[in-house]
């Protein structure tokens, strides 16, 4: 620590993190309990020599970042800048907390994740598609523009899905198919994302599983919808027609005939037609009484007609649809693994 | 007698036959006859049987229709009962909705002869049938008869028919009744001795009866 800016580390340390995860090496332990210490020669005496044994990965991260921090702290930017430039070899996606430390250490992080070509971020979403109508999103981000190739690897295949200049975040989707267009076969796959610039390069794999299961089919329709069937026939209203027709006939028929009797042959007895006039009468009143009979309704009928037709050819399609979707696959993608170089 | 039933065989035979008719109806009735000629005293009712062929085909229809009757005299002089046996055939064909224009024949045959007149004749007319409910129809009908024919000679001079008549059946079409009224007066006229005599016929018929439709 520089003895002549007291006032500058004293900023640096309430903003630097405290509490880091435990450690199970116990030098690094010492390390970081020097480093709580303010004691910033021992944190970074501490820390080099856990480096020099064997240390887990995770340990190994905490390492540089403990030293990056101590470096900043220490305002030796430099080896800060190298210490963290480990760090995001070994782990890109851990970053500072900005929230919790301070600019400064925050700019030497940006610093050295410029100087070095990682991907980060790589992350393959959840999705379930039609094989050939879908695809799934693979997210990444380089540390600095570079060829970007996103490779599908495992089952027997070994495919590249994308080769692109990729400058920060970009999007790749996959659509899960061989080079012949079928779907890829279920099983475990490795989503690799390789960062190319000139000799460097750096990849960062994603395992996913790929489950194979059938597309559901569509229910016919037994009505469209918006669209109700009308009655086909409706019962007008009672009325005195029929009446009115079996008084027209009778009033006509009998007053002609009555009229047309040969004056000599008058007998004034017309049992006949009295007994079949009460009957066409009787016969229009019941008529008229009775409840009418239902009566097509031709506009209602053509409506139907129309609309059974529509419903017919719609469930025609739905069934072609089905048949083609008893051939497809779908395909359901979940990440299975986490990212790591 | 004979021909009539032979007549009435060869149509059902004829109807049966044509396998796209609409309604083919067969039935039998029951009539009451009032007979009348010469002046009103000299009458004569009774009642008998008869029965009806019936043929629709689109448009056409076509109807066989006979009656035998024993009639008794009014006047107890008249002690003579007789019997009147007709055959009706009438074909019409619809011309507007409702309407329909007729023609055909008849012939009324008497027994003992001479008891009555026998009369022959054709017949040209129109008839209106209204189908007051699905199940219900009503008709009136009128025909001029044309050159009618007598057992005892002499020509006519008004000859008409009238008719009425109601029927009320099922739905479809299997089962009817049926009751009609048929009105004729004939304006005959004989020149016995090159001298003109008027002697009117006129009858009135009312038969109520059951029909079967095949199709």
């Amino acid at each position: 620590m520089k003895r002549g800016t007291p006032v500058l580390c004293g900023l640096l340390l309430t903003a630097a993190p405290v509490v880091l995860p435990a450690q199970e090496n116990p030098t690094l332990r010492r390390a970081q309990e020097a480093y709580d210490e303010l004691d910033f020669a021992g944190a970074i005496t501490y820390a080099r020599r856990a480096l020099q044994e064997r240390l887990s990965r995770g340990d190994r991260v905490i390492a540089y970042e403990l030293l990056g921090y101590t470096y900043g702290a220490l305002d030796s930017a430099r080896q800060a800048v190298e210490a963290f430039r480990e760090l995001i070899y070994l782990d890109p996606d851990r970053e500072p907390d900005v929230e919790r430390v301070s600019p400064r250490i925050t700019s030497l992080y940006a610093s050295a994740l410029g100087q070095v070509l990682v991907v980060r971020r790589v992350s393959v979403d959840s999705a379930s598609f039609v094989a050939g109508q879908g695809s799934v999103p693979v997210r990444f981000a380089v540390s600095r523009a570079s060829r970007a190739v996103t490779r599908v690897v495992g089952e027997g295949l070994d495919l590249v899905i994308d080769s692109q200049l990729v400058a920060g975040a970009s999007q790749v989707n996959w659509q899960a198919l061989t080079e012949g267009g079928d779907p890829v076969p279920p099983g475990i796959y490795q989503v690799v994302v390789t960062a190319v610039e000139g000799r460097n390069e750096f990849a960062v794999p994603v395992e996913v599983t790929v489950r194979h299961g059938s597309v559901d089919t569509v229910p016919h329709l037994t009505s469209l919808p918006g669209y109700t069937e009308q009655p086909e026939f409706e019962t007008p209203p009672r009325n005195w027609r029929p009446f009115g027709i079996a008084l027209l006939s009778t009033g006509l028929a009998a007053g002609a005939a009555i009229a047309l009797e040969h004056g000599d042959l008058e007998s004034g007895e017309r049992h006949e037609l009295g007994g079949v006039s009460a009957a066409v009468l009787i016969t229009g009143l019941v008529m008229s009484l009775k409840k009418p009979d239902p009566r097509p309704v031709p506009a209602n009928i053509l409506y139907n007609q129309l609309l059974r037709e529509q419903l017919a050819q719609r469930n025609a399609e739905i069934a072609s649809q089905n048949a083609d979707r008893r051939r497809q696959v779908m395909l359901t993608i979940v990440p299975s693994g986490g990212a790591g170089p | 007698m004979r021909k009539v039933l032979g007549g009435l065989c060869l149509l059902a035979l004829a109807g049966s036959g044509v396998a796209g008719a609409q309604t083919i109806r067969f039935g039998v009735h029951g009539v009451s006859l009032t007979h009348n000629e010469v002046k009103k005293e000299k009458g004569a009712d009774g009642t008998g049987f008869g029965g009806v062929t019936e043929l629709r085909v689109g448009r056409l229809h076509f109807e066989a229709k006979v009656y035998h009757a024993q009639l008794s005299p009014w006047l107890e002089s008249d002690t003579v009962e007789f019997k009147a046996t007709q055959l009706d055939i009438r074909v019409s064909f619809r011309v507007a909705p409702g309407i329909a224009l007729e023609a055909g024949g008849g012939r009324r045959w008497i027994r003992p002869e001479l008891a009555a007149q026998e009369v022959g004749f054709i017949r040209l007319g129109a008839v209106s049938e209204n189908q007051v409910a699905r199940i219900a129809s009503v008709w009136v009908r009128g025909a001029y008869l044309v050159r009618p024919q007598f057992g005892g000679g002499g020509e006519a001079g008004l000859a008409v028919e009238l008719g009425l008549g109601a029927g009320v059946g099922t739905a479809n079409g299997r089962f009817r009744v049926r009751a009609e009224y048929e009105f004729q007066r004939i304006d005959r006229r004989s020149y016995p001795q090159g001298l003109e005599i008027k002697v009117p016929i006129q009858m009135a018929v009312a038969r109520f009866g059951v029909e079967l439709g095949l199709w």
